[in-house]
């Protein structure tokens, strides 16, 4: 199995924020969606990845190669899709087509045209006229007009409307079938992970929650509810983002079977977690690591 | 690279048509002194290599450039060539104006033509290199605002160490290569004729093209030394 990326030991530190340890990997013809709250680090991992900002220490490999070192080779493999995409107002849609073009040798000017037209994005237009959904749209014409071979896109889906978002979401299904190409892209929208991620990655603080399969997420892990009483310093270690209220608590595990067997005979449910579930629990619960 | 200064000007393309007219229109102000002159052309040409820069930030598209599949050094050395291309044009722009306004104002004894001269050409070139060559690493390693912020500082800076380089050739060799209190004295008076006078007074034996040679290897020098620390600066500056 290939991996299209490979990151290890990546640390980045700002002044008032590090990216502690991240390790994750990606194999080709798979999905991964990128989650966590604003601020918890996945634009940064995302410019880390394409070379834009200077790591402090660790790997991240593209391809098997070093993201620094074969800097120029990977970017023309790579489709980006950056969450406010900034093109100078005045240009038309086809002349950033056409600087576009200068720059990759795989472009297709067909393609980028037949997508303008897929995607309703009127090719005579100034891009000032665009609307934010529209400009997104175009961002993505252009990530997938040099037949990429990695898409990493930050927060793609942001300000689509729910009949386009579905499609693009089949349309990443479709790309990664020949099992060459991954997908990487940073979400909010939980929905759209449940439907294509093949792998989800939970970026908190700087730090990575987990980065497991989706199936996996699912089995293993669980929601569990119960009362107050239920809970001290030895059954608190059991979860994750314990949130407490004057009813009782909820929070997460990773680990059911131990949860089934410490609380035997306790009053609590467990039930299937949804992604909103995990997000919620895990950026605004107690987080035990 | 080339791609790079294409799309400088192909972005900008718009821009580059009032900008002949206005440079035109804003040298007519200054026709009564060549040193004004030949100043306020450095300065326009400088603010038009300042355009690009400035429109790239205004539109944040560093941020596109820097996911183009080219490398940081070519990133640097394409900005320079850009600003090398907007010099030569200054350059054209300020001889046709100089020959333009002499020929209108024949009779108001204006006469700009000594300035359409290698000496001419060569302080025009100097000038306008040299302030793209010091501008250029502090805008790779601060940006476009900060950095104009912090040039004038710096020129002051330059201008003190170029001083002192004179006091200590004073010193040496008892000549002067700075002729600021002459150009004080005699503002109308053009610094090219001092210019040139230097040229043949400095030393008998050097000869016009060794001096030349000299200068070029001198900006070559710059320009290197210049590029290398715009590379390195922007090799690590957040995108």
């Amino acid at each position: 199995m290939t991996l299209a990326l490979d990151i290890k030991k990546l640390n980045k530190k700002y002044s008032d924020f590090t990216l502690k340890d991240i390790s994750l990997q990606l194999p080709s013809g798979f999905i991964m969606g990128l989650i966590g709250p604003n601020g918890a680090g996945k634009t940064t991992l995302i410019k880390l990845i394409l070379n834009m900002t200077r790591r402090q220490s660790g790997v991240i490999k593209v391809f098997g190669r070093d993201n620094i070192i074969h800097d120029k080779e990977i970017k023309s493999r790579i489709g980006f899709v950056h969450e406010e995409p900034h093109y100078p107002g005045y240009l038309k849609v086809k002349e950033i087509g056409s600087v576009f073009s200068r720059f990759y040798s795989n472009w297709n000017k067909n393609r980028f045209f037949n997508l303008c037209r897929e995607f309703t994005v009127p090719e005579n237009k100034r891009i000032n006229a665009l609307s934010r959904g529209t400009k997104m749209k175009l961002s993505l014409a252009l990530a997938l007009s040099h037949d990429a071979d990695f898409l990493l896109m930050d927060e793609p889906t942001t300000g689509l409307d729910p009949v386009f978002r579905r499609e693009l979401l089949k349309r990443f299904s479709r790309i990664i079938q020949d099992e060459k190409k991954a997908v990487l892209f940073s979400t909010h929208i939980t929905s759209d992970l449940e439907r294509t991620a093949d792998y989800i990655t939970y970026i908190h603080q700087g730090e990575i929650l987990f980065s497991i399969t989706k199936d996996q997420l699912f089995e293993e892990w669980a929601l569990v509810k119960g009362g107050n009483e239920i809970l001290n310093p030895e059954t608190q270690k059991l979860f994750k983002g314990l949130r407490k209220s004057s009813y009782g608590f909820k929070a997460l595990t990773s680990d059911k079977e131990k949860v089934r067997t410490n609380l035997s005979g306790q009053n609590y449910v467990m039930e299937k977690p949804s992604l909103d579930d995990i997000m919620f629990l895990l950026s605004k619960g107690e987080i035990n690591a | 690279m080339l791609k790079l200064c294409w799309k400088d000007f192909y972005i900008t393309r718009f821009f580059w048509i009032p900008v002949p007219f206005f440079f035109v229109i804003l040298l007519s102000t200054f026709i009564f002194s060549e040193l004004l002159f030949l100043t306020a052309a450095v300065i326009l040409t400088f603010i038009m290599t300042l355009s690009i820069p400035l429109i790239e930030e205004y539109y944040r598209t560093e941020e596109i450039i820097a996911s183009f599949p080219i490398s940081h050094p070519s990133v640097v050395i394409a900005r320079y060539l850009t600003s090398f291309f907007i010099i030569i044009i200054g350059m054209i722009l300020f001889m046709i104006s100089s020959l333009f306004y002499s020929s209108i104002f024949k009779e108001n004894q204006i006469d700009l033509k000594s300035v359409v001269s290698f000496e001419g050409g060569m302080l025009f070139l100097g000038f306008s290199l040299l302030f793209t060559l010091l501008f250029f690493p502090l805008y790779f390693r601060l940006g476009t605002g900060k950095a104009l912020f912090s040039f004038p500082a710096f020129l002051i800076a330059v201008s003190a160490v170029i001083w002192l380089i004179n006091k200590i050739l004073v010193l040496i060799t008892g000549k002067s290569f700075l002729l600021i209190k002459n150009v004080q004295a005699n503002i109308i008076k053009s610094p090219i004729h001092y210019f040139s006078e230097w040229i043949l007074n400095i030393n008998k034996g050097i000869s016009l093209a060794l001096f030349i040679l000299i200068l070029a290897v001198v900006f070559t020098g710059l320009t290197l030394v210049s590029i290398s620390l715009s590379i390195k600066s922007y090799k690590f500056k957040e995108k």
